[in-house]
């Protein structure tokens, strides 16, 4: 079978060797450490990624160890270089111009001769040789042309093709126009604006027999849209940059020809200059065949991708787009309205935001005249008042006005000189003691004020009274006011209507008829500019008032110290007396700064000393200054003049005496005269009645309450009396008569008043002392006193006055009152005793009050006087809660005394003195003076 | 003891009123301040005019040139102390700190330091070498304008109209004020320091001496008439010098308190002679009459010339 099988299959070739399998040698896998890279000269190294990569390494340099050297340039005159021309390839590695290197060198065929047909041209490098004397490409490149055709081609000619016939039967000329219309057809639905230049028709078309090659295929193309650009756009073109060949050696040389000499400029022409903004494309070389040579029309040069311009251009439409055949209708303009015929373009620009509108002038065609002042005036909005009124009027008025003031003026002379006549004949009576002491003349321009039936704020009537007293300052030294107005400053001067204005409004404030201010003001001024002018004229008063005062203080600070010790006079008189030196050298501690010792080399002096600390004081005056001692100067003015005016006082009394029924229905007015009623008491006199009137004042205070039981006109009689009794009290102290409470007051002072003096100083000390001293006389618990005392003594007889009791405890005063007549001089201790036990269970709300009334002066009422008037108890007042208001009232005055005090001018170290005395009393006075207000306000109120 | 003074020179400044005229330190020039806001570097030698400087905005006042003569100090009626560059002739620096017209102005020794007096009754000192704006230092003591203001080593010596000289001892640190009894016009030191040289508003120029303040001389016979007219003593400290509202220059012996000469030029002038300057190293004597510049210089010197 074996044999058969053999035989029947036919063997070729020889076999291989059987495979001995001892023998095979074991061959071990050769592992990837051992696996090397060598290059052609066997040198070892890693070549890249396979063949392509470059070598890194020292090895693989140009040339030598040190790799590529750059070429040295070296010229003599005997041995000149010569024109190197440097290659792309003395950079260059060998491997690199290997087969497999970046620059293949080896011998090939290049795509012209190995592919045939377009293809084959693409990629065709043009090197052309322009050096040549023929411009262009070279003729012989033209002739000499390789075969491109491909062998399909050479088929097709060999069957009978002609390039430019299509392939296929032939066709009658009917059927070839058939077919090219149906083309046709097609190619106009698509839209594809590619004409095909369709061949010459033949006239003769009767020959039917005659048969054509069919018309070449045009492939029918639709251009695929494959970007994501709008229709119609086309982007950068990015094939520019990225397609083509970079050629990093070659540039293209510019030639220029020249006189029949060309020149060609290779290389890169100027670069990205370091200043330049922008690198625009670091991608396109510049070149001198960029700039132009010669001045001329723009010639467009054809570039390879600006082709499609010109038909985009020609078809003026985008890509599958066709232009429209009927016109849209166009929107219809409206024409803008006409302008009326008298219209006139005017616009008036503003400067800034800042400036009046320009008036437009309403005269057409006229000129705008030149602004005379008082446009200009209205433009700048000046409150000019001679704009506002007339002067004609105004002179009227203000003669008129002028004309009445004066015989206002001499009617106030007139009446008082009837007065001074009047006081001399009754000069001793015990009235012009009463109102030389007690009054000054602001309380009686009050009344007089009060007769005009004005109604008036207490701040009102607070100024009213000191300026009364200023004007009455000025009348006592001069009757007229028209002379005043005279002399006073011209603070309106730059408006002589307004300063007429002015001066006026003093005379009225002297004769405190302020009101009057608007009767001569003109007419044509605004409520509101009066309220202003009013306002301001009292400002200018006070400033005025305040200015002679500052006048009057220059020269009496100034005067002592010229006389005692001026170095500048000292210093005056040696100059006089030619005695130079001591006299006239004032030597003073000045230290240079560090830099300017620094700067002329010397050591800082004193250094680390305290800087010098001059005890020049800076003073500095301001009209606040004197604004405000215009205030404080109220009353020192008061006061002084209050001396200087005791002439005239008596006259006033006898007027206070007629409206003491007035003077009650205005209890500011009544207070206004405690305010002023201050006495030149000595010192030691007003201490030692506060400290006796703190010891007694209750009893005499419960009287006075008492005697407010009664109905009001009983009140202007005790008004009088009291008044009355407080003169002959001071006359009696200086006397030292007294009745039974003498007693007491003699032994009081036999105690305390070697003391009193120093003893203001201490209050509670004081306090003990009167305790002691209390105790002592009516043998009473010091303590159980205490709590009642009135620690701050009455002063002032209207003080006294509670009008609050008044209305709120008439009833029960007179319930008591009879009982109360027959209280006899013995009887203070049982008063006390009766008010003590009464106020143990007031005991703490009586001790708050005890607190905070404060010192008092003045005169109180004789005892033996108000017993016999008595006609109050004890009880009632000490039933009465309503006392308080009573030293609240009392305080008004206490207050006011003590304020003339601290604006009198004193000495300093006297002044300083004073300062420590009333230290204590000062934060008393504070609060009492939040009290004075208060029991203003209730008395008000109350009214 | 016979000196005579020559005439030498009449130059013409072209600058309106000449305010100051200044010797600079070595004497070789001179500085001229003019009514017409200019500066004017001359060699009054030759009478050439060697540079104009303009900067400031009014009559400058007065001027005084540095040790070195690289920089020039200015002031004027237009508030600013103004240091100038000598040889380029732009302002270095411009010091505005004074609230009224500066009258005067001085450099230190050294001349680093800037000292001006003003009509705002301060004297400031400014920092030459620094850049700063204000002044380092105001003294602020005087009571009136200031008139004069002189700078030795260690002193600051400012006049003003208030009738005090004020001496600022800089070592000591003590301010140091004589009162003279009528406004003073200038104040300077002799040559040894020893002594101030006064003038006084009251035609009296009073030499003063400087520790007690006592009074050494008192020199009359001009007139004043109210002009800030300056004194001097001459090199050898022998001579009082003084303008006068006559046009002359009044020469006193220090000693012996006669006027030794009344020196004009050679034509009658009607203006007065206000500023002076004194030659540091001779007897030569510059005088600002109006709009020229007259000089003078003792006969023996002049030989040598």
């Amino acid at each position: 079978m074996s044999d058969s099988e053999e035989e029947n299959y036919v063997t070729f070739g020889v076999p291989l060797d059987p495979l001995d399998e001892e023998n095979i040698p074991r061959k071990k896998p050769v592992t990837i450490e051992d696996q090397y890279a060598y290059d052609a000269q066997g040198r070892r190294r890693f070549h890249g990624a396979f063949t392509g990569g470059f070598s890194a390494g020292y090895f693989n340099t140009v040339g030598t160890r040190d790799g590529w050297r750059p070429q040295q340039f070296k010229s003599s005159r005997c041995n000149k270089a010569d024109n190197i021309i440097q290659r792309p390839e003395d950079f260059m590695d060998e491997e690199d111009t290997s087969l497999f290197g970046i620059a293949p060198k080896g011998i090939q065929a290049t795509s012209d001769y190995a592919d045939h047909g377009q293809k084959g041209k693409k990629r065709e490098r043009i090197s052309q040789d322009n050096n040549g004397p023929i411009p262009g490409a070279p003729v012989l490149k033209e002739l000499l042309k390789p075969v491109k055709e491909t062998v399909g081609i050479v088929l097709l000619k060999k069957m009978g093709w002609k390039p430019g016939q299509g392939v296929g039967s032939r066709l009658t000329k009917r059927e070839k126009q058939k077919i090219k219309q149906r083309h046709e057809r097609l190619k106009l639905t698509q839209g594809n604006p590619e004409i095909t230049g369709s061949n010459s028709e033949d006239s003769d078309d009767n020959s039917t027999n005659i048969t054509f090659a069919p018309d070449d295929y045009e492939p029918f193309r639709c251009k695929p849209k494959d970007n994501y650009f709008g229709i119609g756009y086309s982007g950068l073109d990015r094939r520019k940059i990225l397609s083509g060949h970079i050629n990093l050696f070659d540039t293209p040389a510019f030639c220029v020809q020249d006189k029949n000499k060309k020149l060609s400029i290779h290389g890169q022409a100027f670069g990205v200059g370091a200043f330049e903004a922008d690198d625009e494309d670091i991608y396109e070389k510049e070149d001198m065949s960029r700039y132009d040579f010669a001045l001329g029309p723009e010639r467009k040069t054809k570039t390879r991708w600006s082709q499609d311009a010109p038909t985009s251009s020609q078809i003026d439409c985008l890509d599958g787009f066709v232009r429209a055949k009927e016109r849209l209708v166009s929107k219809k303009i409206f024409k803008p309205p006409e302008l009326p015929k008298d219209f006139v373009p005017v616009h008036a620009v503003r400067k800034s935001r800042f400036y009046p509108p320009i008036a437009i002038p309403v005269e057409n065609g006229k000129r705008r005249e030149p602004l005379n002042a008082v446009d200009r005036a209205r433009i700048l909005e000046d409150p000019d008042e001679r704009l506002r009124k007339p002067s004609s009027s105004t002179s009227v008025a203000s003669n008129i006005i002028s004309n009445t003031l004066n015989l206002h003026g001499k009617q106030q002379t007139e009446e008082r000189k009837k007065l001074q006549n009047q006081q001399t004949t009754t000069g001793n009576s015990w009235l012009d003691k009463l109102n030389a002491q007690n009054f000054v003349k602001g309380g009686v321009d009050g009344l007089k004020q009060n007769d005009t039936g004005s109604l008036k704020t207490l701040e009102d009537f607070k100024e009213s009274a000191s300026t009364s007293v200023q004007s009455s300052t000025e009348t006592s030294t001069e009757y007229d006011p028209s002379n005043k107005s005279e002399k006073s400053a011209k603070l309106f001067s730059s408006n002589p209507d307004k300063q007429r204005r002015f001066e006026q409004y003093l005379i009225f404030l002297k004769n405190n008829e302020r009101n009057k201010l608007e009767t001569i003001q003109p007419l044509s001024m605004t409520e509101w500019e009066r309220e202003q002018e009013c306002t301001e004229f009292e400002q200018a008063a006070k400033l005025e008032q305040s200015n002679n005062y500052m006048v009057d203080k220059f020269i009496h600070s100034t005067d002592p110290t010229m006389d005692k010790t001026d170095p500048q006079k000292d210093a005056k008189e040696a100059v006089r007396l030619k005695m130079f030196g001591k006299l006239t050298r004032e030597r003073s501690e000045w230290k240079p700064a560090s830099i300017v010792c620094k700067r002329f080399n010397i050591p800082e002096p004193k250094i680390g000393c305290a800087p010098i600390v001059t005890d020049r004081k800076s003073v500095k005056f301001s009209i606040f200054d004197s604004l405000d001692w215009c205030n404080s100067s109220k009353f020192t003015k008061a006061t002084e003049q209050q001396r200087i005016q005791m002439e005239e006082v008596p006259q006033l009394s006898k007027k206070t005496e007629e409206s003491t029924n007035e003077v009650i229905s205005d209890t500011d007015n009544i207070s206004s005269i405690d305010y002023q009623s201050s006495e030149p008491v000595s010192e030691k006199f007003r201490i030692f009645e506060a400290s006796y009137e703190k010891v007694f004042g209750k009893g005499i205070q419960n009287i006075l309450s008492t005697t407010s039981e009664n109905a009001k006109q009983d009140v202007s009689d005790n008004l009088k009396d009291q008044t009355i009794q407080e003169i002959e009290k001071k006359q009696e102290i200086g006397t030292a008569v007294k009745d039974q409470s003498n007693e007491k007051k003699d032994l009081f002072k036999a105690i305390f008043l070697s003391s009193s003096e120093d003893s203001e100083d201490s209050e509670p000390e004081e306090k003990v002392d009167n305790e002691t001293v209390k105790s002592i006389l009516i043998g009473k618990d010091p303590k159980e006193i205490n709590s009642q005392r009135n620690t701050s003594p009455p002063r002032g007889i209207f003080a006294k006055l509670d009008l609050d009791s008044l209305v709120t405890h008439s009833k029960c005063v007179n319930d008591e009152s009879t009982a109360s007549k027959s209280v006899s001089e013995t009887s203070l201790p049982t008063i006390d005793e009766m008010q003590d036990n009464l106020m143990d269970c007031n005991n703490v709300i009586e001790d708050a009050e005890t607190a905070m009334p404060p010192n008092m002066y003045g005169p109180i009422l004789p005892q033996r006087l108000l017993k016999q008037e008595s006609t109050a108890t004890t009880e009632v007042d000490s039933v009465n809660q309503s006392l308080k208001p009573v030293f609240r009232s009392i305080v008004v005055s206490k207050t006011a005394e003590d304020s003339t005090l601290g604006g009198k001018w004193v000495e300093r170290d006297k002044m300083k003195k004073l300062k420590k005395e009333k230290k204590k009393h000062k934060h008393k006075e504070h609060k009492n003076s939040k009290h004075k207000k208060k029991s203003k306000k209730e008395k008000r109120s109350k009214h | 003891m016979d000196i005579e003074y020559k005439f030498l020179k009449e130059i013409d400044c072209k600058q309106g009123a000449v305010r100051a005229v200044r010797f600079s330190v070595d004497g070789s020039y001179c500085v001229t301040c003019g009514s017409d806001r200019k500066i004017k570097l001359w060699n009054p030698y030759k009478s050439v005019t060697l540079k104009t400087y303009g900067g400031h905005g009014d009559e400058v006042m007065d001027a005084c040139a540095s040790c070195d003569s690289s920089q020039i100090v200015s002031c004027g009626l237009d508030k600013s102390v103004i240091l100038w560059d000598v040889a380029t002739g732009t302002p270095v620096r411009r010091f505005r700190g004074h609230a009224g017209p500066v009258t005067t102005v001085r450099f230190n020794e050294e001349s680093s330091m800037i000292i001006s007096g003003s009509r705002d009754n301060s004297v400031m000192c400014w920092d030459g070498r620094s850049k700063a704006q204000e002044a380092v230092q105001s003294l602020n003591d005087a009571k009136d304008s200031i008139s004069s203001v002189r700078v030795s080593d260690h002193e600051i010596l400012s006049a003003s109209f208030d009738g005090k000289v004020r001496t600022y001892d800089i070592r000591i640190g003590e301010l140091c004020a004589d009162y003279m009894g009528d406004a003073i016009t200038c104040a300077s030191f002799t040559r040894d320091g020893q002594c101030l040289v006064v003038s006084c508003a009251d035609d009296v120029i009073r030499l003063i001496d400087k520790d007690s303040g006592e009074q050494l001389g008192e020199f009359r016979g001009h007139t004043g008439k109210d002009l800030c007219l300056e004194s001097s003593v001459d090199y050898q400290d022998t001579k009082i010098l003084s303008g006068s509202a006559d046009g002359k220059l009044w020469i006193w012996d220090l000693v012996s308190q006669n006027v030794v000469a009344n020196l004009s030029g050679l034509k009658p002038t009607k203006y007065a002679t206000v500023s002076i300057s004194v030659h540091p190293q001779k007897n030569c004597f510059l005088a600002s009459n109006g709009s020229n510049v007259l000089m003078w210089s003792t006969l023996s010197h002049t030989d040598d010339e």
